[in-house]
């Protein structure tokens, strides 16, 4: 018995392959898989389950007048803060099991973002990782599960995270949202939503390769190019691997209060050398 | 695919006793909708189904591909699969006119008055009957559920509705499959993106630190190294990052042909 349909366009795209917005499959299990799971290590709010969400309002609101062509991930990062009423929204993409690009609203959560990573741990990092929401509403309480993360981020006028897995069929990153104030349930099944709008957005993003990355995407990875860079350096010069060296470059940055970009920037242009 | 009745057997006949083994199986076949499912199984299941509920003889589904033409991709047995081969070569059949005329073809029978080519060898078969209901989306047919029967025409409004129900879960099965494959294949080229980006600029690294020059340099010779070998960069900057390439066969291999240009394929890149 044949068993191939060799017809595989998804209905929600234009036949010239463009995205239309209005079109994405909110409700589709393709844009979501994991609808059911059950939102772990929440305080205050434990065995709240996700109900199925229709977010096609958020996404109008969210995505009003933007060009699926040419609008950056850093503006709909800024629509997600503005849209929850958030201090700043962050999202990783993964690559190599890592963040390998970060978007961020603003500097704040540019900030946010990089601290899990140069730490490596953190909600962010937490919600890829065991793939599931992670709610803290008292940052402040979780100092026991985020050591180093939480007391930096308290200090940063930071009282409550919520970050959410985003899954393309499967795991491709999340969608972090840093408030100065406590939120109620409503507020998070808002930011639930807008979780599920951008995971939309990611399907929306054409991408064949190196040359061909969205223009969003590549924006958006090329903020760790040079930390990449770096990597490659350090590793040569302390023979060592690619990982290692990442994580020098991370110690480093943790150690001096640096920023990550700068200890990058400082190994490339060979102002700082490990040895 | 949990199947408690076997292929072959038929639905119960009193009419409270049917309409529980209808409800059991449109449960049956949503409860396999919402997880995790193989598409050829449910609609495999979904024929066998159909076969049982009319006590017709065979049940086949067809979909129209991305050429447009049908295609079989289920069959209650291996003589419902030629047939419906033979109809789609030669493209006359009640399945070409349900997918032309979007409506259903029902209690019709086979007749070479209506088609010359099929109806003869689907008699030959044994069939008396045909009955195609389309697969439908958005006033488009995607594609058609077709049903042989033994017997002259006896399906009835209800049969009818019901294996137009049938039919509509194959379109919603066919279609979730195929946001599915996609979301999953949008999702690996993102990430292989991302990655190959990453490779790039380690490899950069790597050389630059190798040969105590800038990024950029080490940029060019990865170039002119991958244009030279018509290989992808990133195919390259991988093999660099694990040591399976080594800093002087780069250079070599950049230096190579000496025709490397600087068009700036990878311009953004820094």
């Amino acid at each position: 018995m044949p068993v191939a349909i060799p017809y595989d366009r998804p209905i929600w795209y234009e036949p010239q392959g463009t995205a239309r917005w209005d079109l994405l499959p909110f409700r589709a299990s393709a844009c979501d898989a994991n609808t059911d799971h059950v939102a772990i290590g929440s305080d205050g709010d434990a065995g709240h389950e996700p109900v199925q969400l229709d977010a096609g309002d958020v996404s109008r609101e969210l995505l009003a007048g933007l060009d699926p062509g040419c609008a950056s991930l850093e503006e709909i990062c800024a629509r997600c803060a503005t849209c929850a009423e958030v201090t700043a929204v962050g999202l990783q993409l993964l690559a190599n099991g890592d963040a390998g690009a970060v978007v961020a609203s603003d500097a704040a959560a540019t900030a946010l973002e990089e601290l899990q990573f140069v730490l490596g741990e953190g909600p962010s990092r937490d919600a890829v990782t065991a793939d599931t929401e992670v709610l803290a509403s008292d940052l402040a309480r979780r100092v026991e599960q985020w050591p180093r993360f939480a007391p930096d981020a308290v200090a940063m006028g930071i009282r409550a995270v919520f970050a959410f897995p985003l899954r393309v069929a499967r795991r491709a990153g999340s969608l972090t949202f840093y408030c100065a104030e406590p939120r109620a349930r409503d507020d998070i099944d808002r930011m639930r939503r807008l979780a599920r709008v951008m995971t939309a957005v990611l399907l929306s993003l054409p991408t064949d390769g190196f040359d061909r990355l969205a223009p969003a995407v590549r924006q958006a990875a090329s903020t760790r190019d040079l930390l990449h860079q770096a990597a490659g350096i350090v590793s040569v010069t302390l023979d060592c691997s690619i990982d290692d060296a990442l994580a020098r470059l991370r110690a480093h940055a943790y150690g001096s209060g640096e920023r990550l970009g700068d200890v990058a920037q400082a190994a490339v242009s060979h102002r700082l050398r490990f040895d | 695919m949990s199947g408690e009745r076997a292929a072959g057997t038929s639905a119960p006949q009193d009419p409270t006793s049917r309409e529980r083994w209808v409800v059991d199986t449109l449960v049956q076949l949503a409860n396999t909708l919402v997880s995790d499912f193989d598409l050829f199984d449910l609609l495999s299941l979904l024929s066998a189904r159909c076969v049982e509920f009319l006590q017709a003889s065979e049940a086949g589904l067809l979909v129209a591909g991305e050429d447009a033409r049908l295609h079989v991709v289920a069959s209650s047995s291996e003589q419902m699969h030629s047939l419906e081969l033979f109809e789609l070569q030669s493209a006359e059949g009640p399945c070409f006119d349900v997918y032309t005329r979007r409506e259903p073809v029902l209690n019709e029978p086979l007749a070479d008055t209506r088609w010359p080519l099929f109806a003869p060898k689907a008699r030959a078969a044994g069939f008396q009957t045909v009955h195609a209901l389309p697969m439908r989306h958005n006033h488009e047919v995607i594609g058609v559920l077709n049903i042989l029967d033994h017997r002259a025409p006896v399906l009835s409004g209800y049969d009818a509705a019901v294996t137009q129900a049938l039919a509509d879960i194959a379109t919603f099965a066919l279609l979730q499959h195929r946001a599915l494959r996609h979301a999953t294949a949008l999702a690996e080229q993102l990430q292989g993106a991302l990655q190959t980006r990453i490779a790039v600029e380690q490899a950069k690294g790597m050389l630059s630190a190798r040969l105590q020059g800038d990024v950029g340099t080490a940029f060019d010779l990865l170039r002119r190294y991958s244009r030279n070998r018509n290989e992808r960069i990133g195919d390259v900057a991988r093999r660099v990052v694990e040591h399976r390439l080594s800093t002087a066969e780069i250079v070599a291999g950049a230096d190579g042909r000496g025709t490397a240009q600087t068009t700036a394929s990878h311009g953004d890149t820094k």
